[in-house]
């Protein structure tokens, strides 16, 4: 599904995983968070490096690090909270699966993570069940839960994909927020480029599976350099700068089972070489910043 | 421009889940639509835009109100003849797999309103169908296939394909591209416009999607919780909104432009519980404006266009100002 897919977050930054769906962004994220399910799936190679601790090895050790060291949140919160309890008990559950606290002491935890993650009348609200929450409240309760042990790395898949765009810019605002203040990494996986371009620091592009592009969010957009970067960004509606044909790409990404030897894009490139065909272009660096899978890139 | 259709007043309530109160999903809407035209609808999850589309259509029957297309009034029309009239107004679902039947082949399903208001014979039906699909982009062979055969673009296409079949004037396009990824959402986008052009169409495109809506239409409007709080054309609404609920929305979108991160107008909360609307304006509760008259008042239409362009903006910060 992925392949040779190598990144590195330093402390405090935000970084974009960005491709439409079947790319490898979210099984990327879970290889990290080790939540693909073996089998069927398994890492065949490679190793994630966590403040320096390789977490493929870990086993069960694993779930003391995901939810600790590791926050995630995900598009549909519902997936992940708990119908039948209470937000109150789900929070303090975060807590308590990682720190021995009083019962008190959670409760106090509680409240204040309701708070700094903007929830208003916390006091009522965590009495309250998933269901009876409007779905900006509920991404806000699970971003509560994911920083409840501060972690090192949060992990954001898709996360304002299912709300709407004044509840999204909320979110993303608190994300932001919550980075500065903790000093958390962010892997910020989404499809769009919007936002990329207005919450991350640097920015990894895959294409079935493989990452054929990262860049400084301002060099990748002044100047993309892979044609799949640059027809993704032309093919997008942009408010206020209209055109009457948009630019396209042609074909649609190849199912695991028909991807070739070559890069996986050259049957949708405009700038295909024989060579695309035969022989993967390896991702390398470009500039100092900057590396590209591309045989034949953007002049 | 000749007028295609007129909407006026359309109210759909739905009793409330407890059975006490109402749902006021569609509350007063007023549009118009020309021949040749796209009318963007554009507003967030709940606001009515869908309930306004079906109900337009009278597939969700109206509470009150008047719909006239080409000069016919829907409302009062009985069933065998608004069945009839609906062969010109054809609907494009956002998901394209859920509104194809499986069982079918696409041949089946593209042919099927052919055979429904029985039109040709079998061959020319078979014709038509062949016809249709090259029209949308596929290949004949996709006619005896299956549904789960195909991509999201493609079942996009087959959906657009049927929507065609009964060369309709209007065809309303419900968030025609939300399910489908950024690389395929421009390849339909180009086919709607096209089709336009080739079959002389007009379109409500319905959409939370203001690039997409940008994109594709010559008069936006804006909804909010069962009601339009600002009509205009496209380049005008997006270079001048004046409802501050627009303005809002317009400077939420994430714009891929590293160097611009846009100037963005917060707004608290999230858009309330249509069974308990707030009064006056529905929209005070969220508005950086909100002055004490938006608490008690629901606000009037004014007319703040100029050289004859008519932009209709719902809201007291106008009161003094335009034509009410």
């Amino acid at each position: 599904m992925i392949d040779d897919v190598s990144f590195a977050l330093t402390r405090g930054e935000t970084l974009g995983l960005v491709g439409e769906s079947g790319c490898g962004k979210s099984v990327t994220a879970m290889a990290v968070m080790g939540l693909n399910p073996e089998p069927p799936s398994r890492v065949e190679s490679g190793r994630i490096l966590l403040e320096g601790r390789d977490l493929l090895g870990l086993g069960p050790a694993m779930r003391e690090i995901r939810g600790e060291r590791i926050g995630m949140i995900f598009q549909e919160p519902m997936t992940s909270l708990n119908p039948t309890y209470t937000i109150r008990f789900q929070i303090a559950e975060a807590i308590r699966l990682h720190r021995p606290v009083s019962r008190a002491r959670a409760h106090a935890e509680v409240l204040e993570l309701l708070r700094m993650v903007g929830i208003g009348a916390p006091e009522r609200r965590m009495n309250q069940y998933p269901h009876e929450l409007s779905g900006g409240l509920r991404q806000r309760v699970m971003i509560a839960m994911a920083i409840a042990c501060r972690p090192a790395l949060l992990i954001a898949d898709e996360p304002t994909t299912a709300l709407d765009v004044t509840v999204q810019s909320q979110i993303l605002d608190l994300i932001k927020r919550l980075q500065a203040e903790m000093g958390m990494s962010v892997l910020l996986i989404t499809h769009d480029l919007g936002i990329v371009a207005e919450t991350c620091d640097r920015v990894i592009v895959m294409y079935a599976g493989r990452i054929v592009e990262e860049a400084a969010v301002g060099a990748l957009y002044a100047r993309p350099l892979h044609p799949y970067t640059a027809g993704l960004m032309a093919s997008r509606p942009r408010l206020g700068h209209r055109q009457p044909v948009l630019p396209t790409i042609p074909g649609m990404v190849p199912s695991p089972g028909q991807r070739g030897a070559g890069c996986h894009f050259a049957d949708r490139c405009a700038r295909v070489q024989d060579r695309c065909r035969d022989t993967a272009p390896p991702l390398e660096h470009v500039e100092a910043e900057r590396k590209l899978a591309c045989w034949n890139p953007m002049p | 421009m000749s007028e295609l259709l007129r909407v006026r007043d359309l109210v759909r309530h739905f009793p409330s889940r407890d059975g006490r109160g109402v749902v006021r999903a569609v509350d007063g809407v007023s549009l118009t639509l020309g021949k040749g035209e796209t009318l963007g609808i554009v507003g967030e999850s709940g606001c009515g835009k869908s309930t306004l589309g079906r109900t337009i259509l009278r597939l969700i029957e109206p509470s009150s109100g008047s719909v006239v297309f080409d000069g016919t009034e829907l409302s009062t029309l009985d069933r065998r003849r608004m069945r009839a009239l609906r062969r010109q107004m054809q609907i494009v679902f956002q998901d394209p797999y859920a509104s194809l039947d499986p069982r079918l082949t696409v041949g089946a399903i593209v042919g099927e309103p052919l055979v429904i208001h029985g039109i040709g014979s079998r061959e020319t039906r078979r014709k038509a169908v062949l016809e249709l699909l090259q029209t949308v982009g596929l290949d004949e062979e996709a006619a005896g296939r299956y549904p789960h055969e195909f991509s999201g673009g493609q079942r996009q296409r087959i959906g657009i394909a049927r929507a065609l079949a009964l060369r309709p004037k209007l065809i309303i396009a419900d968030e025609p591209v939300s399910a489908l990824d950024v690389s395929i959402q421009s390849q339909i986008l180009n086919l709607l416009a096209e089709l336009k052009q080739d079959f002389g169409l007009s379109y409500i495109l319905i959409s939370h999607d203001l690039a997409v809506v940008e994109h594709l239409s010559d008069t936006v409007a804006v909804m909010y919780l069962g009601r339009i709080v600002e009509t205009a054309a496209a380049e005008t609404l997006f270079a001048r909104p004046s409802h501050p609920y627009t303005q809002a929305l317009i400077s939420s979108v994430p714009t891929p432009d590293p160097g611009r991160r846009a100037q963005r107008i917060m707004l608290p909360g999230e858009m309330p519980n249509p069974e308990d609307p707030p009064p006056g304006c529905a929209f005070h509760p969220r508005c950086p404006m909100a002055m004490d008259i938006c608490r008690s008042t629901p606000p009037r239409q004014h007319d703040i266009g100029t050289g004859g362009t008519p932009h209709l903006v719902t809201c007291h910060l106008f009161d003094g100002a335009g034509k009410a």
